[in-house]
């Protein structure tokens, strides 16, 4: 029990999409629309989510590489206002173990034809099983996930 | 519906205890000690509350000023490590909705002859409050767990 820490950290990332403040909530409300960008590499296969996108709703996900641990996303639902905010809290489990808890706020501006998003990431991060700049890849990872599945022919 | 813009902030305060950590987590942990202490201003009480201290359980309670509490504090505890480290995140409300969302952090060190107690929270603010009135609050808040720890 010697190696306990926390290291705070926060992260913003700021993205412009072609796509109306609309089209990019929907792509984080609905659950169909967010399993085209919201998952691991293609090499982990198929994830396993459940998501109920309302105040206090809870969405779970978990993957990993095939004979790795299993990486477990759990996150709840703090405050919606459609097409403009959502503040959500989660924690990551590699296996049984909780490597971090976060707290997330995604806000949407409409931008001459096409969406500002801000990400905003204030994490705790326990016992050095990961570090801020790997998440902060990791998240950067995923917005162009999303862009992609924001382009019209997707 | 026009949202305001959200301040995101993180606010450390740390304090100095003469008594051993485990007395410190104690006062934390258990329900009674927690409503004796959690609540700034001697002059504000807390009319409902719920502490249910285990990773997933509910910590909740609805304060202000006496005769008239408009506050709502709701979250759920993260992550438990008996004297030594407790996580929770959840929201501050008032009557109009949402203030605030946070994630808190309370880690306990023994130093010295006591503990060192160093809260560290990320908020979100949604609405007119700032990091310099949580730290206010807070401030108050640990003035009275000081008390009560001398009790």
């Amino acid at each position: 029990m010697s190696n306990r820490s926390v290291t705070h950290s926060t992260f913003v990332i700021e993205r412009r999409f072609d796509a109306s403040p609309a089209r990019v909530f929907n792509a984080f409300a609905d659950p169909q629309a967010k399993a085209r960008w919201f998952s691991g590499p293609p090499e982990w296969g198929p994830d396993i989510s459940e998501m109920d996108f309302r105040v206090g709703g809870r969405e779970t996900n978990r993957g990993g590489a095939p004979g790795g641990p299993v990486h477990s996303f759990d996150a709840t639902y703090q405050d919606i206002v459609p097409n403009e905010r959502i503040v959500f809290t989660y924690d990551m489990h590699l296996d049984d173990v909780r490597i971090s808890v976060s707290l997330t706020t995604i806000e949407l501006t409409p931008d001459a034809g096409g969406t500002r998003l801000k990400f905003t990431e204030q994490g705790a991060f326990l016992d050095a099983f990961d570090k801020p700049a790997l998440r902060e890849e990791g998240t950067k990872g995923l917005l162009d996930a999303l862009e992609a599945s924001l382009k019209p022919d997707h | 519906m026009t949202a305001c813009k959200v301040v995101h902030d993180t606010i450390v305060i740390e304090r100095r205890f003469a008594v051993s950590p485990a007395r410190v987590f104690a006062a934390w942990s258990d329900p009674n000690a927690r409503d004796r202490w959690d609540v700034p201003g001697d002059d504000w009480v807390i009319a409902e509350s719920e502490h249910d201290f285990r990773v997933g359980g509910r910590e909740y309670s609805y304060f202000g000023p006496r005769g008239a509490p408009r506050y709502s504090g709701d979250g759920t505890y993260l992550r438990i490590i008996p004297d030594s480290l407790i996580v929770m995140a959840g929201t501050m409300s008032d009557e109009t909705g949402p203030m605030s969302a946070s994630l808190s952090t309370v880690e306990f060190q023994a130093g010295g002859p006591g503990t060192l107690m160093r809260y560290t929270e990320q908020s979100a603010f949604m609405g007119d409050e700032t990091a310099a009135m949580r730290i206010e609050g807070w401030t108050e808040i640990f003035d009275r767990l000081e008390v009560e720890l001398k009790g």
